[in-house]
């Protein structure tokens, strides 16, 4: 073949194996939980009955300069009215740690500061009081209280409050990921959860097409979840069956 | 042995026939069960969401999911954009075992399948709500293997119901059923306060406003929408104008519609420039409002040719409306123009004001490619439903002959809080089905139609009687109300339904020969569904009965003499202050307009006071619990001081129920007073309602002059036995 021919052919090629951007396939039983509900229906599409959360099997790679879409067909078999189906994602910081969203609503009586430095590598912080601090809920932070927002918080599960020495030594899941001086403000708020759902389904609704917004400033991971069946049915209705159709997450620039 | 040739013969066509017709059927149903797939494309949301359409409806029909094993006959769901309108769609049955539903574009395969539902289940969505749907019970199905297709006829077909609330919701998720849908292929409404909003402009661009008696206007709320509109020979508006829709354009490659329809109300620019496009003669038009169609129109022409340089494909609306709803003469209209000509059209059924409105069509249809029509029903807002079907079927015929091609109507069905209780009940039957099958098609038979939805709603034998009903009606609206003095006072743009003083040329024995018809009805229709459906047709009439028969009732009252009322229920002096009195605003103002004054009321004692403003409806008001039946007379003090003669103190009375929401407009009674600078005395009788504990609402008010005051004092209430 004529060399200049044959470099037109191969930047041709490299320009389009660039421009194409990845696919996660997700429409097999095996890129979901084990033990998860879904079935394989036939290729490409699964079913799942019942009350079900299942995430992916698999972390993906979050990268902020890019934009995730929910590609394929998301819908429930008739028969379930009341019943409604969610499409979303998980997402992780760079230990793969669950990111938790913290809602707006301010925990009571958990104001208070912190007494020992902490760095980003530790898993626990010393504050001054606790007494109020609940397990459920994320801790923000900031320099001083009146600066505090359910914005910046540590995006962990706390997992133990107890009392330490003359102040209250609050455990998390993970490393807190985040330096913070002694002095620091602190407050509880409530748990906005850790889904992030980008399409609601319900009767003959069918949801497609859906780009994945609101990635909190740390994530680094994500893994796709659905649900279905989770508020219950009226009575007369059939047992909710969610299907997938060629789901997958396509990624672009 | 020829008697036994003949039979083999007979015998042999007809297996030939059967044969035959086998061939010729698709099979969908067999004991219930469907035998045919649904495939639709990879990806393809629309063509999946008209699947399950189809889906839901054989799973009503059978009560067993659609789940048919590969290999047999398939449906298959495609759409082919650009071969066919978007709306249109197809069936073909390319093999014995093969259907294929195409549309047009996402709306054409979900009427696709909506037809399918109707034409082949026998479904029916007959009215909003669970139980005005049909569903027939099927056990086996096969649809004869015939092409067909279809595609509207009105490309906008719109029975509007306002924005969207919990009160309207259930007739929001029924018209799509029908094929209605709100404006897509032309965008219709007020723009031009929503493309110039002074928040954005009143400080960079004051010029964008206009020049009204002499002074720059600037917009402010509450009237941001109205009674303005931006200067029309301003070039920059024209170029910021165009800038906004292209830009909105290149945003959206689905969008290439948009209105310019003007704000709702006057205050067109009064500037030397503007000027120049009023007319010679610049008096009020027939409509009763000064004409300044090419003042706009120029504008919006200047409009459409800077967009259609770059989309070349865009349309526009223009509203017929008001200041422009008389077309000019030999005026050049931009191609992509589409005039929105407003009128009630239920006007019609007066030759003379028919023959006007049509030479006004006319006038628009010179000018333009095609037209839109926006009408109105207002349903809920009539005591009377007002069924005009036949009415509207001639209507829309005609206006298809005329170019007309979009069709908006304001309708009004359900729920609008604010005027009269958020209701619920279908009072109008058949109406709204005709209206939106006559939009897809108003060349099909109204009356095959209208027969076919008796028959579905209440059985065969009840529909001859639920017929007679909505005919008298009907024929109430087209023959009898255009000789009422409603209807001679009603000379405008849509008439008025708040005024129910049609109900005077009512017959006598409507009402009876009215409940004699359902009464059959509930008697005639079998059990089940049929039977509910009958008995709620006539609670809906009860109700409706029970208020035209109240407001009958309330003219009559209205007209007993002051001497039946001698018996004191509420007397108010304001000597001691405005003595817990609320405030009322038709709509909010800044400022405080409500005083008191402790010596210049009659007879130089307390009076309240309401100040005047421009725009501005207000007053004083307090409630009163009522148990019992019975009748009032209310009179009140007032004089105008410093006001313009064109202000209108008034007296009303309004009920709420139980609960203090608001009953319909039939319960509401009111008392005009005339410009007087001496004290005079306004009063008037009404009664209380049936239905009872209830609230009475009292309002003393003010309108109409733009300077100041209306005093009120002395108010006396009395009462009356209600016989």
């Amino acid at each position: 073949m004529d060399s200049k021919l044959m470099i037109t052919v191969l930047l041709t090629a490299g320009a389009f194996l660039c421009s194409a951007g990845e696919v996660f396939k997700l429409d097999r039983v095996e890129n979901w939980q084990e033990r998860s509900p879904l079935t394989q229906h036939s290729q490409g599409i699964l079913r799942g009955r019942g009350r079900l959360v299942v995430l992916s099997s698999e972390f993906y790679p979050y990268d902020s300069k890019k934009t995730y879409k929910f590609k394929g067909l998301y819908r429930q078999l008739i028969g379930s009215d009341s019943n409604i189906f969610r499409v979303g994602i998980v997402q992780y910081d760079k230990n793969k740690q669950e990111i938790e969203f913290a809602s707006g609503r301010i925990v009571p009586k958990t104001d208070t500061v912190l007494i020992k430095a902490a760095a980003a590598t530790d898993t626990a912080i010393y504050v001054k009081d606790a007494s109020g601090w609940k397990r459920n809920a994320l801790a923000a932070y900031a320099g001083t209280a009146k600066e505090l927002s359910y914005k910046n918080t540590i995006t962990l599960k706390v997992r133990s409050i107890e009392k330490s020495g003359d102040g209250w030594k609050v455990s998390f899941i993970g490393p807190i990921n985040v330096d913070l001086p002694a002095g620091t403000a602190l407050r509880q708020y409530g748990s906005g959860g850790r889904f992030r759902f980008f399409g609601n389904g319900t009767g003959i609704q069918v949801l497609g097409d859906l780009t994945c917004t609101h990635w909190h400033p740390r994530a680094k991971y994500f893994r796709p979840v659905v649900l279905s069946g989770t508020n219950g049915i009226k009575p007369g209705e059939e047992t909710p069956v969610f299907e997938m159709r060629h789901p997958r997450i396509e990624v672009s620039e | 042995m020829k008697y036994g040739k003949m039979i083999f013969a007979i015998i042999f066509l007809c297996g030939i026939s059967l044969v035959n017709a086998a061939e010729k059927t698709f099979p969908v149903l067999k004991d219930g069960k469907t035998v045919v797939e649904f495939i639709t494309p990879k990806d393809d949301k629309a063509c999946l969401e008209a699947a399950m359409i189809i889906e839901k409806y054989i799973y009503k029909c059978t009560g067993n999911r659609a789940n048919a094993a590969s290999g047999g006959a398939k449906i298959y769901f495609q759409i082919e954009k650009g071969k066919m309108d978007p709306e249109g769609f197809r069936f073909s049955f390319p093999a014995a075992d093969k259907m294929v539903i195409t549309g047009g574009g996402p709306n054409g395969i979900k009427y696709a399948a909506l037809d399918f539902c109707e034409r082949f289940l026998g479904v029916r969505f007959l009215y909003p709500g669970p139980a005005g749907e049909h569903i027939p019970k099927l056990k086996n199905l096969n649809i004869l293997r015939r092409e067909f297709s279809d595609a509207p006829k009105f490309y906008t077909r719109t029975l509007g119901s306002g924005n969207r609330h919990w009160s309207r919701q259930r007739y929001q998720d029924w018209f799509p059923l029908h094929r209605g849908a709100m404006p897509y292929r032309v965008d219709v409404g007020h723009n031009l306060y929503k493309m110039f909003p002074p928040s954005k402009y009143a400080k960079t661009n004051p010029d964008f406003y206009p020049i009204i008696n002499g002074k720059r206007y600037i917009p402010r709320p509450p009237r941001l929408g109205l009674h303005w509109q931006p200067c029309m020979t301003n070039p920059a508006v024209v170029k910021e104008a165009v800038r906004i829709i292209c830009d909105a354009f290149a945003k959206n490659p689905d969008l290439r519609t948009w209105s310019l329809g003007q704000n709702d109300g006057d205050g067109y620019c009064e500037c030397e420039n503007c000027k120049k496009f009023y007319p010679v003669n610049d008096v009020p038009h027939r409509f009763g409002s000064k004409d300044r169609s090419v003042l706009y129109l120029q504008f919006c022409n200047k409009i459409a040719e800077g967009v259609t340089k770059r989309y070349p494909e865009a349309t526009f609306t223009v509203f017929a409306y008001n200041h422009t709803s008389i077309a000019p003469k030999d005026f050049k209209l931009h191609p992509s123009l589409i005039p929105v000509i407003t009128y009630d059209r239920l006007n019609w059924v007066d030759p003379e004001r028919k023959a006007k409105d049509m030479i006004r069509q006319s006038s628009w249809s010179a000018i333009a490619k095609n037209v839109c029509w926006y009408d109105y029903f207002y349903s809920n807002q009539y005591v009377l439903p007002r069924v005009t079907s036949h009415h509207v079927a001639r209507q829309l015929r005609e206006g298809y002959q005329l170019r007309v091609r979009h069709i908006y109507i304001e309708h009004l069905p359900l729920g609008i809080s604010g005027f009269g209780g958020n209701e619920q009940i279908w009072a109008e039957g058949p109406l709204a089905y005709l209206v939106l099958k006559m939009l897809w098609n108003p060349f099909q038979d109204e009356d095959k139609v209208l027969n076919d939805w008796y028959v579905t709603a209440v059985g065969p034998q009840a529909a001859p009687y639920l017929k007679r009903y909505f005919d008298r009606i009907e024929e109430f609206w087209l023959k009898k109300m255009p000789k009422s003095a409603w209807f001679k006072r009603c000379a405008r743009t849509y008439l008025v339904p708040t005024w129910h003083d049609y109900l005077n040329v009512i017959d006598k024995d409507f009402f009876e020969e009215c409940a004699k018809d359902l009464d059959k009805v509930c008697e005639l229709a079998p059990e089940g569904d049929c039977k509910k459906r009958a008995e709620y047709f006539r609670s809906a009439f009860r109700n409706r009965r029970n208020r035209c028969e109240y407001w009958l009732q309330n003219q009559n009252v209205r007209l007993h003499s002051a001497d039946a009322f001698t018996k004191l229920f509420f007397k108010e002096d304001f000597n001691k202050g405005l003595n817990g009195w609320g405030i009322y605003e038709h709509r909010k103002y800044p400022g405080k307009f409500v005083f008191h004054t402790a010596k210049d009321g009659y007879q130089n004692t307390g009076a309240a006071e309401l100040l005047c403003r421009k725009g501005h409806t207000g007053g004083i008001e307090k409630t009163f619990c009522i148990t019992r039946p019975m009748n009032f007379r209310i009179e009140v003090k007032y004089r105008c001081v410093g006001t313009t003669e064109k202000v209108i103190p008034y007296i009303s009375a309004e009920w709420c129920d139980d609960k203090n929401e608001i009953l319909h407009s039939v319960f509401y009674s009111d008392i005009h007073g005339v410009y007087s600078e001496d004290w005079a005395t306004a009063a008037f009788n009404f009664t209380t309602p049936y239905q009872l504990p209830g609230y009475l609402r009292i309002r003393l008010c003010n309108s109409g002059s733009t300077k100041g005051k209306i005093q009120y004092d002395d108010v006396i209430i009395l009462e009356a036995p209600k016989k």
